[in-house]
């Protein structure tokens, strides 16, 4: 049975378990949900010591399965004051599956003003490293003090600064499996905070003396069942080429020619992101000494990452996403690699999530606190936050808080969270994720562009679109990578072949509806929590501007009403209670 | 033979990229990628297909 670690921050105290039998189904995000569920009051403080911080990996973790060793982190969220579960690459699952540790659950919060370093060491224990004279050290330099001091090989998860101020945009950061930078982010909904108020400034994993071995079924039928799986992704189009070629940048036009970049704080205005091209970023990085085709965890055959460096050829971040360059670029005016690069890497350093960032900056230019496309502007703003000044606290609470510091009509946020890169006028299906996930505004809930059968400027269908992709989201959230995911759902074969390393890596009978089932019951509990937590439908709905204003690009305005929101889940939580 | 998506599809002569996606399991195709290069809706009709080419069709996204 793999190992649970339960640390509580207030006694200092460390158990050891066994994973519970009914949690055995479950990994990631559908273990965040049960133990959410099982042990935390839903009307906490989310910095409070009633919260929780869980750590979990996928149900595949460890094996030789593509891209199952994404790491999921939870809690009770800051930002949207619900169940967050914010998932992320990079070499800390890999490493904690390797130790045969399923999850790691953080309780209450010291009565010192004291900070600690979680260690696994190379014998998979678990220890308290006093570490008070670790904080005020952001990301970069924190990993690059626990590769002096911790022994070997090591992968790290941290908070900056950001963390420890409780910023409700504070990430949690994760080593990458290509650079050992910490530029990986579980960033949404402000993990970092939660980690912060438990006075955790790191989990640092070191290589284990003895790896865990997995106990496979059918060793045979597994390998069989990846090489069909690793199949579905080389013949798919976005993962398996335009990924690989040009990682997430690819986005930016399609995005664009769809109607529905977010430009100028998503104002529905047509722009030429010609300057931000898919071809242009791979030509400037390649031209500088950077690299594309990178693998953020290891073994993962899609190697959507990338190492950038400016146009003077320093290393500046790894990792520039799609997600960035859209909410720092466009949606503030900004077209310029480099000037998007640096603000992205002061958000990892500092410890903060780049949409929320990208997204409250859209709105200071909004209301005319900058204009737009100032650069300098923009990376001063990013200065004052980390720099503690009275805006620079604002900015770090996120683009709701900013806005309506601002009194700005116009704020891009449900729950609390703000809209990612993809305007909810243009797909209409992804408005309809933004307002019913339990996760507030956040594409990786539920990704409706290309399905098929709905018109995406269109509201028909896109309730149920929404909710099947919202299931087999969670779904992919208790297992692997959502590029990955995409590829292996794009036929049912291919589907069919998850089912079957299921069944070779353990027992019992697996088909694609026992894995929808996990999907359903994971998002059933987050609504749940939610309910309890006091979110009603009230919160299940965008902001107000989407309704009133036509985009013209998209030529339409949002239009799913209240009602049809509402419809979402029901036949899937009566499944449930009966 | 052409490439699309990794798999081998019979080519025909006079074939653009705008009437490859009037092909039923091509028409719900977002973005086109021609031997690596990326192209742009409106040159679809002028797009020719060529014997040998590497063909990659998005027809679907999934961003991060």
């Amino acid at each position: 049975m793999p190992k649970v670690f339960r640390l509580d921050m207030k006694t200092k105290s460390i158990k050891r378990e066994e994973l519970k039998e009914k949690y055995t189904d479950f990994g990631g995000r559908g273990l965040i949900a049960h133990v959410m569920n099982d042990e935390v009051n839903p009307k906490c403080d989310p910095l409070g010591g009633e919260n929780k911080l869980i750590i979990s990996t996928g149900l595949l973790a460890g094996t030789t399965g593509p891209t199952v060793n994404r790491l999921s982190i939870g809690g009770k969220s800051p930002l949207t004051g619900g169940i967050k579960e914010a998932n992320v690459g990079g070499n800390v699952g890999f490493m904690l599956a390797k130790h045969d540790i399923k999850m790691i659950i953080i309780e209450d919060v010291p009565t010192e003003e004291e900070w600690f370093i979680l260690k696994v060491d190379k014998d998979s224990n678990m220890h308290f490293v006093p570490a008070s004279g670790w904080a005020g050290l952001n990301n970069y330099a924190l990993v690059e003090k626990c590769r002096e001091t911790f022994e070997g090989k090591i992968s790290v998860l941290s908070i900056g600064i950001a963390g420890e101020r409780g910023y409700k945009c504070a990430s949690i950061q994760a080593t990458d499996a290509a650079t050992g930078h910490p530029a990986r982010a579980a960033a949404r909904g402000g993990l970092g905070a939660v980690m912060g108020s438990k006075k955790v400034k790191a989990i640092v994993v070191e290589n284990p003396e003895n790896p865990s071995r997995i106990n496979y079924k059918s060793k045979r039928k597994f390998s069989d069942a990846t090489m069909k799986v690793i199949s579905s992704i080389r013949t798919h189009g976005l993962v398996g080429y335009a990924f690989t070629n040009f990682g997430t940048p690819f986005l930016t036009q399609v995005t664009n020619e769809a109607k529905i970049l977010p430009v100028n704080n998503f104002s529905g205005k047509i722009v030429d992101v010609s300057v931000l091209g898919a071809e242009t970023f791979k030509s400037n990085v390649l031209a500088n000494g950077g690299k594309v085709g990178v693998a953020c965890q290891p073994g993962c055959p899609i190697r959507c990452s990338n190492v950038y460096h400016n146009s003077n050829k320093e290393y500046i971040t790894s990792g520039l996403e799609y997600e960035t360059i859209a909410l720092c670029g466009p949606n503030c005016g900004i077209y310029s690699f480099d000037t998007i690069a640096k603000m992205d890497a002061i958000c990892d350093d500092f410890g903060v999530d780049t949409i929320e960032i990208g997204a409250a900056i859209g709105v200071c230019m909004d209301v005319g606190k900058l204009q737009w496309g100032d650069e300098n502007g923009a990376l001063s703003l990013l200065q004052e936050m980390v720099d503690g000044t009275e805006f620079g606290n604002v900015l770090g609470q996120g683009a709701d808080y900013v806005g309506k510091k601002l009194n700005a009509k116009r704020i891009p946020t449900v729950k609390g969270q703000a809209l990612p890169g993809y305007d909810p006028r243009g797909v209409k299906g992804m408005g309809v994720t933004y307002s019913t996930s339990p996760m507030g505004a956040d594409h990786t809930a539920g990704f409706t562009m290309g399905v098929e059968g709905v018109d995406p400027f269109k509201k028909e269908g896109q309730v149920k679109v929404s909710e099947e992709v919202q299931i087999a989201a969670a779904l992919c959230d208790n297992i692997m990578c959502l590029f990955a995911f995409a590829a292996v759902t794009s036929n049912p074969e291919s589907f069919n072949a998850l089912a079957e390393m299921m069944a070779a890596r353990y027992s019992g009978e697996w088909s694609i509806e026992k894995l929808m089932g996990i999907g359903a019951q994971t998002i059933v509990l987050e609504k749940a929590f939610n309910d309890a937590a006091g979110l009603t439908g009230e919160d299940d709905k965008l902001p107000e501007f989407f309704y009133t204003e036509e985009s013209p690009a998209a030529k339409t305005a949002f239009d799913v009403t209240d009602g049809e929101l509402a419809e979402i889940f029901q036949g899937v939580k009566q499944d449930a209670s009966g | 033979m052409i490439k699309v998506n990794n798999r081998n599809v019979e080519w025909k002569k006079e074939l653009t990229v705008e009437g490859m996606l009037k092909e039923e399991a091509y028409k719900n195709t977002l973005a086109v990628i021609v031997n690596g290069k990326i192209i742009p809706k409106n040159q679809y009709s002028e797009t020719w297909i060529n014997d040998g080419d590497h063909i990659s069709l998005i027809q679907t996204i999934t961003g991060g």
